[in-house]
């Protein structure tokens, strides 16, 4: 998939670096936001007259409480496993596009168009995805009721769908080999589910329906995927170690992990491949069991099938899917903990209704008021500050919360409809670049025109150099897109940027090449581009100046070459030297140099 | 709905949500795609004789899908025993190489594009490809996929088959092309008509310099080679053999040798070879060598028209001209890329394994190839990207 991969690797001690240095920044700026909150809540609640009398609302729902309080804890493990090191740059090539293979071509592109972003900007949208979804938790976690306490379940909707859509490809659901063994329909949408019934209004939960829809929903769930478990042809009604169950799970205990745990699954996955026959008449008895019980109305069997469920959550969770986390790209827990936690949680919103209402009246804190003075300059808007000096402990942490997902939502809201990717990309492959102060080697050749050029004649501007072989099959083209792209970039800016390229083959070097190179490379229109070249000791002695070697190999191979650009400044002064190495040339990085050479012209113009 | 039983009702939306579930956990069915079947084509692997020795074209290195296929060019001395490789160098030849022989010790050669590069850088040596010089006459569009899709006259003059399926000239010393056909204007011509052009295949000139070109037929029993005189395109075919008559026939090969031209034509029922000494008239055909067009792994010519094929499964046929029959050669060496002339009337078989190549030689009335010389060809992996 064009554009899915960096090709980058994912353990990419630059792509690391940056990654870990972002989620420095952005969480300095989420303890500075909780501060913040923390002094204005206390400025507000010193200077805010003494409060009423104090009125203790009703408790919330035991069936609520374990959907909030469970997906809290998942959203805020999840947050942490998103910061590993090697998600900035592994994420798209190695979870999310594995995760859309044999999806029908309308899912892969969705998948592809999200992970194209993803790959353009791995930094932001990595640090991104740890904030929202640590932050969701901590909201889920310090908001138990109230309108915080639902738009908390709506974000958790909201952010679960983009990840069941572009993260999971739909759970999978439409690709051959469904099975709830291995996480369908998507831990993600488990997720949504619980953060729906989050955001339901309080008078919901006064009835056992919530609880009831939900273990019926789960129960019909389950008789669904027993009845696929079941299916013919689905490869699980055999023995051998070709079978799906053993074949997960041997491949799950190859992830690195505890050895005893590796061991445990590997011997599961022997296990399966001697008896695939019988594992599967167990699941496929189990869940059609389970399911059917979930759908009673009658408590005690829905206990009894809760329970079991939960023991076959587990030991699916153990066994196959291996925790889910281990080997440095998991993004969570897969589908089984969640499943736990509504099973759980229907349970109890069905067995344990909303208590009665109770209202007790407390006395009121005593608290030293601020001076007259500080009270009159914080005097508006008198409701804003009312409800803040009212605002509990944990409403301003829900709102740190809130500020801790907007810290994560917002850049990467702003990356994706950059279409640039960003320069740590290149800056990944090129290494650092240090400034430098040389005066430029002077050249005198003539253009694809035949026009004269000489350096001299290009003061004033910024110069984009780089030494480009016309006939070369890989490199130069990429280079040359980089540097048509970068003109692009620099908009308004670009009439004051020259594009140069000098012919660099001691073979092919006339002009009828290098206008047969722009012709490939659409140059042929590109304004301030110049493609360079002369008599071959001239252009001999132009790339010794500049230290590019050009050798000439046996064996049918291209000339090979250095890959470099170099920065002039307006006074003709060498200001970077920049390995031009396109690597892998996927689109990421194409973008990437582009914008990292246009950034770089923008910088010795003076401008940033 | 209203007067089913209340459990019922309860379970109606349950039942279709798992209905609905079932069916697309089911998956898609995986329908394979069906392409077209690609048509009769020469590989690009081929020798050819000039009045200095040997030359011949063989393909090296890993596979193509990597851009670890490298096309290597090797030339012998007339008389000598040895292989030399004299690979063009300055451009990386992933897409091919075509040569086009001229007078002498001069040969040019052709890039094809590959990779990254769309047009077809030339070159050119005099002196047997000990060294070489790039020609201004870069062809932008670049040249065909066929062995024959470039041409020369001792005097310097030039055609090409480009990958539009135009036919393109330069003149002896200058840099630039000119259009001298298309496949559909040729067609539009009374002998393109005649024929039922779809597409042109190889180019050519007659030994007194005129352009000759060659194609496929839609029309059954008639043959693609047209000639260029008098501003206009002439059909310059052979007539088919008997046996021959009456079906499609597809113009494999179509080349220069002394004192004329040889074609290798393709029918539904073998192959057939023809030569001409008369600038596209005059032609003698051969005997209909049963094989399938498609099967052909290499296809080589000598100085004075032989003809020498690499069939699948180790075979080898070989002709001259003016023989009654094809000649079966022993069974070939493992690997063989192409067929060449070597000295004294014997053919060397020209073997690749990645980087190496070996020449076996099947001396005159010899029935047993003799391994003779191995050639480990410096192949840069991965150099291409």
């Amino acid at each position: 998939m064009p554009g899915m991969n960096s090709g980058l690797s994912p353990s990419n001690s630059i792509l690391v670096a940056a990654f870990r240095s972002a989620l420095l920044h952005q969480g300095l700026l989420v303890v500075g936001v909780f501060v913040l909150l923390s002094v204005v809540w206390g400025a507000a609640r010193d200077w805010q007259a003494p409060p009423g009398p104090v009125r203790v609302k009703a408790a919330e729902p035991a069936g609520r409480w374990v959907l909030r309080a469970g997906f809290g804890l998942l959203w805020l493990l999840d947050g942490i496993l998103q910061a590993q090191p090697q998600m900035a740059g592994g994420l798209p090539s190695q979870v999310t596009v594995p995760a859309a293979q044999g999806s029908p071509d309308w899912v892969q592109h969705l998948v592809n168009w999200a992970g194209t972003i993803w790959t353009d900007h791995p930094v932001q949208a990595a640090a991104a995805s740890v904030w929202v979804q640590a932050g969701i938790g901590l909201w889920l976690l310090t908001a138990p009721r109230g309108w915080w306490s639902r738009a908390a379940g709506l974000a958790a909707v909201a952010w679960g769908l983009v990840v069941w859509v572009f993260g999971e490809a739909f759970g999978g659901i439409f690709a051959p080999g469904l099975s709830w063994m291995f996480g369908a329909p998507g831990a993600a949408l488990l997720y949504v589910a619980a953060g729906a019934l989050t955001a339901l209004p309080p008078r919901a939960w006064q009835s056992p329906l919530p609880g009831r829809l939900l273990l019926a929903g789960t129960g019909v769930f389950w008789a669904g995927m027993a009845v696929l478990q079941a299916w013919p042809g689905h490869g699980f009604w055999q023995d051998g170690g070709n079978g799906p169950v053993a074949s997960m799970a041997q491949q799950m205990s190859g992830s690195p992990q505890p050895h005893p745990l590796s061991a445990l699954v590997a011997t599961f996955g022997t296990f399966a491949a001697a008896h695939g026959i019988a594992v599967n008449l167990v699941m496929v008895a189990a869940l059609a069991a389970i399911g059917a019980a979930l759908c009673s109305r009658q408590p005690a069997i829905a206990k009894s099938a809760v329970i079991a469920g939960s023991v076959l959550c587990a030991a699916d969770w153990v066994l196959v899917q291996d925790f889910g986390f281990w080997g440095g790209l998991g993004t969570d827990p897969n589908s089984m903990p969640p499943m736990i936690v509504l099973l759980w949680g229907g349970y109890l919103a069905v067995t344990r209704p909303v208590p009665a209402i109770d209202i007790t009246e407390a006395a009121a804190p005593e608290r030293t008021p601020m001076p007259l003075t500080v009270r009159r300059r914080l005097a508006r808007p008198a409701a804003i500050r009312a409800s803040l000096a009212g605002a509990s402990a944990a409403t301003i942490t829900a709102a740190g919360a809130l500020g801790m997902v907007l810290t994560g939502a917002v850049p990467m809201a702003a990356a994706s409809v950059n279409m640039n990717a960003d320069p740590v990309i290149a800056q990944a492959i090129a290494g650092d670049s240090p400034p430098v102060d040389l005066p430029a080697p002077e050249f005198s050749l003539v253009n694809q025109n035949g026009r004269p050029v000489t350096l001299t004649m290009l003061r004033g501007k910024v110069v984009l150099l780089t030494f480009l072989d016309p006939v070369c099959v890989s490199d130069c083209p990429l280079i040359a897109q980089e540097l048509r792209r970068a003109g692009q970039i620099l908009g308004s800016d670009a009439s004051r940027v020259d594009l140069v390229a000098i012919a660099l083959n001691p073979l092919f070097y006339s002009p009828p090449y290098i206008r047969a190179f722009d012709e490939q490379e659409n140059l042929t229109g590109v304004p301030d581009w110049q493609y360079l070249t002369g008599p071959l000791p001239q252009l001999r002695k132009i790339w010794n100046s500049y230290g590019v070697a050009a050798d000439v190999s046996a064996g049918g191979a291209m000339v090979a070459h250095s890959d470099i650009a170099i920065v002039i400044d307006r006074d003709g002064h060498i200001r970077q030297e920049i390995d031009a190495d396109p690597g892998p040339g996927t689109a990421s990085t194409r973008s990437s140099f582009a914008a990292l050479l246009a950034g770089a012209a923008r910088q010795a113009l003076g401008m940033r | 709905m209203s007067g089913a039983p209340a459990v019922w009702r309860r379970l109606a939306w349950p039942a279709a949500a798992l209905v609905a579930m079932t069916a697309t956990g089911c998956g898609p069915a995986d329908v394979a795609a069906k392409g077209p079947v690609p048509p009769a084509a020469s590989p690009l692997s081929t020798s050819a004789v000039t009045g200095a020795g040997s030359w011949a074209v063989v393909v090296m290195g890993g596979t193509a899908a990597d851009n670890n296929a490298f096309w290597q060019t090797f030339f012998r001395r007339a008389g000598a025993a040895q292989w030399t490789l004299v690979t063009p160098p300055g451009v990386a030849s992933n897409g091919g190489l075509i040569l086009a022989p001229g007078q002498g010790t001069s040969l040019l050669a052709g890039f094809r594009p590959g990779v990254d590069l769309t047009f077809s850088p030339l070159t050119a040596t005099t002196d047997n490809g000990a060294h070489w010089t790039a020609t201004g006459g870069v062809l932008a569009t670049g040249l065909a996929d066929d062995p024959d899709s470039l041409a020369r006259t001792g005097n310097g003059n030039t055609i090409a088959l480009a990958r539009s399926g135009a036919v393109e000239q330069q003149a002896a010393g200058q840099d630039t092309w000119t259009a001298l056909a298309t496949a559909r204007a040729l067609a539009g011509t009374a002998a393109g008509h005649r024929c039922g052009l779809t597409a042109l295949t190889a180019v050519s000139f007659t030994p007194r310099g005129t352009p000759l070109v060659a194609g496929d037929c839609s029309r059954n029993g008639v043959t693609g080679i047209f000639a260029r005189a008098g501003g206009s395109w002439h059909p310059a075919a052979p007539p088919l053999p008997s046996d021959a008559a009456g079906r499609p026939v597809t113009v494999l090969r179509l080349t220069s040798i002394l004192g004329g031209n040889a074609a290798l034509l393709a029918t539904t029922a073998g192959l057939i070879a023809a030569w001409s000494s008369g600038g596209g008239s005059g032609w003698t055909v051969s005997s209909l060598l049963p094989s399938r067009p498609t099967g052909i792994l290499s296809a080589a010519f000598g100085s004075d028209g032989s003809i020498s094929l690499v069939l699948p499964g180790g075979r080898a046929a070989t002709i001259r001209p003016g023989a009654a029959d094809w000649s079966q050669l022993p069974r070939l060496p493992g690997s063989t890329n192409t067929l060449a002339a070597g000295p004294a009337n014997s053919v060397d078989a020209l073997t690749v394994s990645g980087s190496t190549l070996t020449v076996w030689r099947l001396p005159g009335s010899a029935r047993e190839w003799t391994r003779v010389q191995v050639i480990k060809v410096p192949v840069d992996y991965g150099s291409s990207g």
